[in-house]
This record gives structure tokens, sequence and C-alpha cells, in this order.
């Protein structure tokens, strides 16, 4: 491992060595072990790690719970039936499937029941069909 | 902290259960708050924007789903959407999540955490970390401090796993530079031996 390896494992997996792929871990030690600039690398990269692990002790102001608590009378819940309803849509893949094909059911029943029987639409056609025909033998007569 | 009690709690609260809401509250408050203090550019834009991601959490928990991603996840990924949302409307088109003045300039009481802060190392690496820019510094603190897997950081960030450890890595290079031209600057100050963990 060289200087540069060292670097782009350190920006990579930090300065703690033991989160490191073995093998990498072994030559970055050694590197670290010969070389003092390699061991000022690390030594910088394990200071970043030690300031972000102190940050994590870190506790909200002591009034903001119960700010919290206060503000949910002026917000209340909504769009509950619409977002369960896209929530269980969106849950397995199955689900819009299953819906597809209860509208399509939907549809067919619609269709049966509501709309004109087919026989009468077709009287309808063929009595005008008839009709028009009838005229234009007249038209042409004439 | 257990990701099958928050799912209970949740289910709790979709029926609008306050105690349940309350628990959750005292659970993540203190991880959405780090998170935001780090995020924005004051203690109070970081107070207002956590108020406003548990409310969130109130009024949509009925599209939170157990099982496909964890609450703490869901309550930070609404708490970076808010903060982009809030500085990108303050600053038009600008993410604009700038340095975080309460970390830059502590004031009133010192804590042992601050302490740490005030030192020169500290001083120096929060205001490298609040100079980093906006997706580079989400990046590193949701992994490096928040505790986040890079895939869950790349859910919250809207990203993908290769492109957070890319974030984290630069963010990583950028600090270190600033240490090395610090120490540079200052002999001996960065001198101190560090164990081999």
């Amino acid at each position: 491992m060289n200087r540069a390896e060292l670097e782009a494992g350190l920006d990579r997996w930090g300065g703690d060595l033991s989160a490191w792929p073995p093998a990498a871990a072994q030559a970055a030690r050694a590197l670290i072990g010969r070389d003092d600039d390699a061991r000022r690398l690390w030594q910088a990269a394990t200071r970043i790690d030690d300031h972000l692990a102190a940050s994590r002790a870190h506790s909200a102001p002591g009034h903001l719970a119960a700010r919290i608590s206060a503000g949910l009378d002026t917000a209340p819940r909504r769009g509950d039936a619409l977002e369960t309803a896209i929530g269980w849509l969106t849950g397995n893949r199955w689900r819009p499937a299953v819906l597809g094909a209860l509208l399509t059911l939907a549809g067919y029943l619609a269709g049966v029941l509501a709309v004109e029987p087919v026989d009468a639409v077709l009287a309808d056609e063929v009595a005008t069909l008839a009709f028009t025909d009838l005229y234009g033998e007249v038209d042409d007569a004439q | 902290m257990d990701a099958a009690d928050d799912d209970g709690l949740m289910a709790q609260v979709r029926s609008g259960d306050r105690a349940a809401f309350e628990r959750l509250v005292h659970r993540h408050l203190d991880s959405v708050h780090r998170y935001l203090v780090r995020l924005t550019p004051s203690a109070a834009d970081a107070d207002e924007l956590a108020q406003e991601t548990f409310l969130r959490l109130w009024q949509r928990a009925s599209s939170y789903r157990p099982g496909q991603v964890r609450l703490t996840t869901w309550l930070h990924r609404i708490a970076h959407n808010l903060a982009v949302d809030r500085f990108r409307r303050r600053h038009g088109e600008h993410t604009g999540l700038a340095e975080p003045e309460a970390l830059a300039e502590p004031d009133g009481a010192v804590t042992p955490d601050e302490q740490l802060a005030l030192t020169r190392t500290g001083r120096l690496l929060d205001r490298a970390i609040a100079a980093l820019p906006a997706n580079q510094r989400a990046a590193l603190i949701l992994c490096q401090v928040q505790g986040f897997s890079n895939r869950e950081a790349a859910g919250i960030l809207g990203l993908s796993a290769r492109g957070v450890e890319s974030l984290i890595a630069r963010a990583r290079r950028s600090l270190r530079r600033t240490l090395e031209a610090a120490d540079g600057a200052a002999p001996g100050a960065g001198s101190e031996d560090h164990e081999s963990s």
C-alpha cells in the first residue's frame, strides 16, 4: 500500500482500521508504522472520527417536546382515508391487479345493467338504414 | 430502542393515541434535532423543523408502512425534506442549508459536548463541516453521527448508496485537508497520538 491508497481508504472507511477489510487494514498498519506522513494522514482521519463520535451526545432543548405536544391541537390529521387507500394499493404488487380486475368487473356489470339491450339498438339501426334506402330510391326516381 | 416497538406505537398513533405519539417524540426527538442542528443555519430553525417533523408524523401516520422502512429513517427523510424545502423557499432555487451558527459560535452554559467544540480542533472541524456542500454534510452526518447505513442514508437523501459513499469520501477528504492545512499553519497542533483500534 502507498500513501495515495491509504488516503483513499481513509476517505472511504475512516480512521478506524478495524472497520476496514482485513487485508487493507494490515497493509495500512504496516505503512503507518514506517511512514511519518502516512501516520499523520491516519491521525487526521482519526481526529475527524473522534469529533463526529463526540457530537452524538446531543439533547434537544427541554421545552421542545412539550411544544410539539401542544402543537397537536392546531395540526388536525387529514387525508387519512385517501392515504390509507394509496398505502393499501402500494403495499403489495398484486393489489393494483386486483383493483384493476374489480374495476373491469364493475364496468361489465354496469354495461349489462344500465345500457340499452343490444337487440333494441340493432332494431333501431336497421329501421334507420331501411328508411334511408327508401328515401334514396325516391330521390333517384324524381 | 426497538423498531418493532416503534411500529407498535405507530399503530396506536394511527388510531389517534396521543400518549403513544409522546413516547415516540421522547424516543426520537434528540436524534432528529441533532441532525437538523447540523443541517440548518440556526438553532431556532432546527427547533421549528423538529416540531414540524413530528407534527407530520402525527398527521400522516397512516402513510407509514411498517416493515418497508424503519421509523427513524422515515422521520429523518421528513426532516431532511422539510429543511431543504424551507431553505429553498427562503433562498430561491439555492438549497441554502448554510453554516449552522449555533455550532460555529456556541454561547451560554457550557456542557461537556460544547466544551469539546470549544477546543481548537473541535471548532475548526465544526466550521469545516458547516462549510461542506449540503449534500456532503447530510451524507456524512447521517452515516457517521446518526448511525445510518449508506443504503438507509441513500433512502433519506433520494440518492444511490454508491452516491452516498462518494459524498462521504469527498467530505472526509475535505475535512482532512482542512486539518492538514491547520496543522501546517500551527506546527505541532495535531501531533497527539491515537491508538489504533
